[in-house]
């Protein structure tokens, strides 16, 4: 089982190692949007749009929508439904932005605002694949055919391992890794002590490494 | 290996150094635990091994269609409109902070407050005496987006910011008077009627060259 996004085509994609290339030919360079360098100026950005200043906001929306877009993704795991909710996060965006006290980056700022909506959205949707026990963190452990391929690519079999963990437990990884959040920053986004931050963090990765070791692969860590 | 307490510390910093996210003094103290602690370096070596997968799971992921920004800004438009004064575009209260004490802040806060009113009062003046004026937001055409000159459709480079796109539109001498459009284009104005066929073209090719900015540009009725 890997993680599966519906698509507004209304096919699903499963993010594991089988189809990895295809679907990043498709995209890459997106991530190239959001380099730190062109942060910097965001929160001058912000004081424009808290005057109404349209063309900042385009600028900050196309700057960050694709990084927002897959962080909402990852909860929500429907494409339609996440382009709404991420509306929704510029929408307050443009309406706070007078509020913005600059405490902690914009991109952190805005990625609060997206977790609390879409766990909103998540809550309120009586289809939601998510459901109450894998809301609590509860991992899912299950072989597959696709781990025993992957045994032989050790990055491939990662890819298929970090897609059973739990939302807990993927959420930090990702915002760690992919969206490069410090320990404050993580805190503040979760809604958590920085503490639970890094020790959440090790579990995660210690779990990683049991679903790894279970699956036949040793990486040699801890 | 028993782990002390440093040892389990320096452990769960481990990602937060492979991601550049710790502060220079966290990252020496990192860096001088890694240069002798071999399961340290262990634990680098998987966190390394798992950012790498972590950012090609995420790049596989998809990306917003432009629906996307077309149904915010729709939403932007519904909006309350925004009518900043004069003074506050000038950003006074962040400027004053930095030139006065506490105190002159005051008066002069009071003074801004005086200006403001005798501003509003103007500005209710040449309301009331010029029925035609009034805010409009780029979106919504203006009699100048209407009216007779050159005119051109553009969109920004995603990367652009702010400071970039307001710099080029003004070497070239046009202005926004209308967007955004799906697909994130704008309607701009490269000059009045009297501008000269030939300039026109100057100054499209000008944004053309402006291609760190400028995505694309074409002459627009």
């Amino acid at each position: 089982m890997g993680f599966a996004v519906r698509t507004r085509q209304g096919l699903t994609f499963e993010a594991s190692g089988r189809n990895l290339v295809t679907i990043a030919s498709v995209t890459s360079g997106a991530m190239k949007q959001d380099t730190p360098q062109a942060s910097e100026d965001d929160p001058l950005l912000i004081k424009r749009i808290a005057r109404g200043d349209r063309l900042a906001m385009q600028v900050l929306f196309s700057r960050h929508r694709v990084r927002v877009f897959r962080f909402l993704l990852r909860y929500i795991r429907d494409e339609a439904s996440a382009e709404d909710v991420l509306a929704d996060v510029f929408l307050d965006v443009w309406r706070q932005a007078g509020k913005f006290e600059g405490r902690s980056s914009v991109s952190t700022w805005m990625l609060s605002i997206s977790r609390f909506k879409a766990l909103s959205r998540v809550r309120q949707r009586s289809d939601a694949p998510l459901d109450e026990d894998y809301a609590e963190g509860i991992a899912d452990e299950a072989d597959d055919p696709e781990i025993e391929l992957a045994k032989r690519d050790k990055g491939a079999a990662l890819r298929n391992c970090l897609a059973k963990l739990s939302v807990d437990h993927r959420e930090i990884i990702d915002l760690v890794y992919y969206h490069e959040k410090s320990v404050e920053d993580v805190a503040q986004i979760v809604g958590i002590p920085a503490a639970t931050v890094k020790t959440r963090l090790f579990y995660a990765r210690q779990k990683l490494s049991e679903i790894l070791k279970a699956a036949g692969v040793d990486r040699g860590w801890p | 290996m028993t782990m002390n307490s440093r040892d389990d510390a320096m452990a769960e910093l481990a990602p937060f150094y492979v991601a550049g996210t710790l502060s220079a003094a966290e990252t020496a103290l990192f860096e001088a635990a890694l240069a002798k602690d071999p399961e340290l370096v262990r634990n680098v070596a998987a966190a390394r091994a798992e950012r790498e997968e972590v950012l090609a799971l995420n790049e596989a992921m998809p990306t917003p269609s432009p629906r996307a920004m077309d149904a915010l800004f729709a939403r932007i438009d519904a909006e309350p409109t925004r009518n900043p004064s004069f003074l506050s575009r000038l950003d006074l209260g962040a400027a004053l902070a930095g030139l006065f004490s506490p105190r002159a802040l005051g008066w002069a806060a009071a003074a801004a407050c005086l200006l403001v009113a005798v501003e509003g009062g103007m500005l209710a003046t040449r309301q009331a005496s010029s029925p035609s004026a009034g805010f409009a937001t780029a979106s919504r055409p203006d009699e100048t987006a209407r009216g007779a000159g050159s005119f051109a459709l553009i969109a920004f480079a995603p990367t652009a910011n702010a400071d970039a796109i307001s710099s080029v539109l003004t070497q070239a001498g046009a202005q926004i008077v209308e967007g955004p459009r799906a697909g994130g284009f704008y309607r701009i104005r490269l000059g009045g009627p009297d501008l000269a066929a030939i300039e026109a073209q100057r100054r499209l090719d000008a944004l053309r060259q402006a291609s760190a900015v400028v995505r694309f540009v074409a002459p627009s009725p």
